[in-house]
């Protein structure tokens, strides 16, 4: 059974559900988001603290080092060296059996193309052991958190501003998508998309309109990458586009490599890499355009 | 020698009123030394020092303090207060390992919640620079300790180009509502009786800021007794020790132990 929700609705009903089985775990959040769960769980398990991004994720670094499982929220841009440290203490923690800290971040156009977000993410891919995910629809927004909430281990989780309002199916009850794992939304036989986020929306919609041409692959996880599907992917079509909007070219980077690394052979041309802003008017036409001359090949 | 307690304001303590056991003050004085040689060994030839920044002009009270806590509690506090996580018997080799950046205050208040929150008993030692306190998440971080009664204790120190921080951070503490107790400087015994109060209090159940100011005169080194380092609170201690009966030779024994210790790498 499935329900349509929104996408912000469905990390909450994720939330909920976690912090109804497991009392270990915590919410650190800005002042809104602590209230609105502590009226569900009580303040015990709902920390505010809403004037600082920094002094939020320390708090929850600490809480998660001390044995709690830390939800915690913090902007993308707020994201920097001292922070980026906290998480690789996070994972050394994680790494000696202490509890995981799962950090949402909200990100898209407010902070789209700002260096300290660019660098922010980088840093957070080079993290050994941590894992970022980019969920594109509510069903896997709240599969996502909640396998994080399961695991072992610590987990970013981008949350792109453009789609708190998506609407999609939702599984009722507890619904898990494996951390690593990426998903074929749309299947065809001349070209592979490969992106994530608002982005892989886009390219599914205008797969449809391609009959059988294109086959998108939605990462969802954009570390660890889900490297035998993307291998099977572009086996199976020979042509590569790299849909890219969050202003890192280090996933760009990891799947090029592999992709030349593993399937060479297969491509019957050079892999593109498009930067592109899903909420621009010209996206779609970008989209177009980049797939048009790469099937030219 | 230290600004007595009773030229303080707010709540202090004397130094006679808190000697410490025998065998308990042996041990700070030997810590003390070890910092003092692993801050030596910081500074390269030339006498500049390595990008590590050690807090050395407190390590006295610092070393004393963190050497309060009990066997469960934990500390937080960066790689500068080195002398604090060696009291906690970290091994000399893995000190340079050491987080030098983080909020250590702000670390200290999840880890002290997670305490409160797993039905825990461990007390939380936070170890900051006074400044840090004028910041507004140390604000917050304060706010959400008292309000939940959060075992924590943070000890906010000054360093000589640091003064008036501890004065400034005053109205703020007061403004939060969290227990307050201003040290003379930093001078072992008082640093010791003064934190094993508040661990003693924060395991009830409430958080306490205790404020540590800077001595008016201190020089790092590696000796004492010396005309040229008269406020020197390391060597001020050793040389209480001796008038409460310790010889010379074995305190002597201890810098030659904390020399051989330090000497790694």
């Amino acid at each position: 059974m499935t329900t349509r929700i929104r996408y912000s609705d469905a990390i909450v009903e994720a939330l909920r559900m976690e912090m109804h089985r497991d009392p270990s775990i915590v919410l650190v959040g800005s002042d809104e988001q602590a209230e609105e769960l502590a009226s569900a769980f009580g303040g015990d398990r709902s920390v505010a603290v809403g004037r600082s991004d920094q002094g939020r994720i320390a708090v929850a670094a600490g809480a998660a080092a001390s044995g709690l499982r830390v939800v915690v929220d913090a902007p993308l841009e707020t994201l920097g060296p001292a922070l980026i440290a906290d998480l690789a203490a996070a994972v050394a923690a994680a790494d000696e059996g202490r509890a995981p800290l799962i950090v949402r971040i909200p990100f898209g156009a407010s902070s789209a193309g700002a260096p300290a977000s660019r660098r922010a993410l980088e840093g957070l891919l080079a993290i050994e052991g941590l894992a970022v995910v980019a969920p594109s629809t509510p069903a896997d927004a709240k599969g996502l958190l909640a396998s994080a909430l399961h695991g072992a281990q610590p987990v970013c989780i981008l949350e792109h501003e453009s789609l708190g309002g998506h609407v999609g199916g939702v599984p009722e009850g507890g619904h898990q998508v494996a951390i690593g794992s990426a998903r074929v939304t749309a299947s065809g036989s001349r070209l592979t998309i490969i992106s994530s986020g608002p982005a892989s929306l886009l390219a599914e919609e205008m797969a449809a309109g391609r009959d059988g041409e294109v086959t998108v692959l939605d990462l969802r996880s954009l570390r660890p990458l889900d490297r035998d599907l993307i291998l099977d992917c572009v086996r199976g079509t020979g042509k590569v586009l790299l849909v890219e909007q969050h202003d890192s070219p280090a996933t760009g980077n990891e799947i090029t490599a592999l992709i030349v690394g593993e399937a060479f052979e297969y491509l019957d041309g050079p892999i593109r890499r498009l930067q592109l802003d899903p909420s621009d008017s010209g996206a779609r036409d970008a989209l177009e355009a980049a797939c048009g001359e790469l099937l030219s090949y | 020698m230290f600004q007595d307690a009773s030229q303080r304001d707010g709540q202090s303590r004397a130094i006679e009123s808190c000697p410490l056991p025998r065998g308990v003050d042996l041990e700070l004085l030997r810590r003390m030394l070890l910092t003092r040689e692993i801050e030596a060994r910081g500074v390269g030839p030339d006498r500049h020092p390595l990008p590590v920044v050690l807090r050395g002009r407190s390590e006295a009270g610092i070393v004393a303090a963190a050497s309060a806590l009990g066997p469960g509690d934990r500390l937080c506090a960066s790689a500068a207060y080195a002398g604090a996580h060696l009291a906690r018997a970290l091994e000399p080799v893995r000190a340079p390992a050491l987080p030098v950046v983080g909020d250590f205050l702000a670390k200290a208040t999840g880890v002290a919640l997670g305490t409160q929150l797993s039905r825990g008993t461990a007390v939380t030692l936070a170890l900051i620079p006074a400044p840090q306190l004028a910041f507004e998440r140390a604000a917050e971080c304060l706010e959400v300790a008292v309000s939940r009664a959060l075992p924590l204790v943070v000890l906010a120190d000054e360093e000589g180009d640091e003064e008036g921080a501890v004065e400034a951070a005053l109205p703020a503490a007061a403004g939060v509502g969290i227990e307050v107790e201003v040290l003379g400087g930093p001078e072992p015994e008082t640093a010791y009786a003064a934190c094993a109060d508040a661990v003693a209090g924060a395991r009830g159940g409430g958080p306490k800021l205790i404020l540590m100011p800077a001595a008016s005169v201190v020089e790092a080194g590696t000796g004492w007794g010396s005309a040229a380092r008269p406020n020197d609170a390391v060597a001020a201690y050793a040389r209480r020790l001796m008038e409460h009966g310790h010889p010379r030779e074995q305190l002597r024994e201890l810098r030659r132990q904390a020399e051989s210790e330090a000497r790694f790498g």
